[in-house]
């Protein structure tokens, strides 16, 4: 009986208490309004907003061009090895393929594209080791090579483009899409535009011997022969009249390029004068 | 949200917000700051709020001011002696009386946990429904009930082991 009076007079003190109870605030909310927020609200506001949002727009397209700028420069990024007159070197690929390049041979790749695309620009004359993986292209003027993953030699110089497999299997195909596919020991050439039908050949070193410095030549034209010579020993030689003539010979890249000379001029018919430290001039012997 | 709407989303939630937080720190100033804090963040973010649900979300953004910024702070919770009671009619035993009451009052309320704090005092000194407070703190109508019991029921066990 006397919990439950308790309860009730609880009841009605908290009543009595809070019956008309305010918060006793030192300022009410129209002084706060009016010092605060009245002019705060009033002030233009494209101002501010404007500003803002043309910070983020800014922000945004810069941060987009940047993405393209690099993004275009990744692609666009490539990388040239040359090799000069008189010289032989190997050009490391990224995924560890190589390129063992003859003198006066140019090669350019796209590092940054590489993962997604296996493709270099070669002009000359090069020994390619191409690690299996995606589709490789060697493209040229004269004509593209596509392989997945073998050994093959180029010569891209001029109008001349042969190809010769040494393993694996290769496809030769002009710009125009014409292809021929070569298996190991084979080659081929494009002449009039066509690549040939692929030849048999039983001594692959004929090819191959510029990488270990020899050169054999089987009926080839002599102007090639002086070209390479040329290349070889980083030297020019110039003749009165157009040279002729199919010429077999075998020669070593020896310090003495008047021994090589006259090894190969002999056998035609010329002879050749020494113009200066690095000019020749055939002459044809009456 | 035009200027004029703001200033009546002001005028119907400032004095509610101030309170609120006042209930929860019983400092006047602190109070006042926050509120203040919690329209100037409304006028900064106007373009992105929706007008739909604003009590709620004034509320909640309060709380979370007052949680973030100032709940470190060395509290004065001078409750019951910043509220102003209206006994001008009263018979001057009667004010002694009432005295004594508040004065007991303060203490209680002092100790009273946080949550029931808020909910008793929207209750009684705001008048509000347990709908409407449900609204404000993001609570159920259910929550709020169990609230308030437990308040009334704290209040109660306290002042008759008192007596």
């Amino acid at each position: 009986m006397e919990h439950q009076n308790n309860i009730k007079q609880i009841a009605s003190e908290t009543e009595k208490l809070f019956s008309g109870a305010k918060i006793e605030w030192d300022k009410d909310k129209d002084s706060i309004f009016n010092e605060t927020f009245a002019t705060l609200i009033s002030e233009p506001e494209t101002k501010v907003v404007g500003l803002r949002q043309n910070m983020l727009r800014l922000s945004i397209a810069a941060s987009f061009l940047l993405l393209v700028g690099i993004g275009t420069f990744a692609l666009l990024f490539s990388k040239t090895v040359y090799s000069p007159v008189g010289n032989h070197l190997t050009a490391e690929l990224p995924d560890g393929s190589s390129v063992e390049m003859n003198a006066q041979t140019t090669l350019k790749y796209y590092p940054y594209r590489w993962f997604f695309q296996r493709n270099v620009e070669f002009s000359g004359e090069g020994y390619f080791s191409v690690e299996k993986g995606k589709k490789f292209t060697v493209t040229s003027t004269q004509g593209n090579t596509t392989v997945l993953g073998t050994t093959f030699n180029i010569f891209a110089r001029d109008d001349s483009y042969r190809v010769f497999c040494k393993t694996g299997k290769v496809k030769v195909s002009n710009p125009s899409g014409e292809f021929v596919i070569l298996t190991p020991n084979q080659k081929t050439m494009i002449s009039a535009g066509v690549p040939s039908e692929p030849v048999f050949v039983p001594e692959s070193e004929s090819i191959l011997s510029w990488r270990n410095n020899m050169f054999l030549y089987n009926a080839a034209p002599f102007t090639e022969v002086v070209r390479e010579i040329e290349r070889q020993y980083g030297i020019s030689i110039t003749s009165e009249n157009k040279l002729s003539g199919t010429i077999s010979v075998n020669f070593q890249k020896s310090p003495n390029v008047e021994k090589v000379l006259s090894m190969v001029c002999k056998p035609l018919g010329y002879s050749y004068v020494k113009k200066s430290d690095k000019q020749y001039k055939i002459i044809k012997n009456n | 949200m035009t200027p004029e709407e703001f200033k009546n989303i002001f005028d119907a939630n400032f004095d509610e917000i101030r309170n609120y937080i006042f209930y929860r720190c019983g400092d006047k100033e602190l109070a006042t700051d926050i509120a203040q804090e919690c329209f100037l963040k409304l006028w900064e973010k106007r373009d992105k709020i929706k007008p739909t649900h604003i009590k709620g979300l004034l509320f909640k953004m309060a709380s979370d001011l007052f949680i973030n910024q100032y709940h470190h702070q060395k509290r004065t919770r001078k409750i019951v002696e910043n509220i102003g009671f209206d006994h001008h009619d009263y018979s001057p035993e009667e004010i002694l009386s009432f005295e004594q009451l508040k004065e007991k009052y303060e203490w209680l309320i002092e100790k009273m946990p946080d949550n029931q704090k808020v909910v008793f005092l929207m209750s009684r000194i705001e008048g509000l429904q347990y709908r409407e407070i449900a609204e404000r703190i993001g609570l159920s109508v259910k929550a709020v009930e169990k609230r308030m019991g437990n308040a009334l029921n704290y209040l109660r066990t306290s002042l008759i082991s008192e007596n």
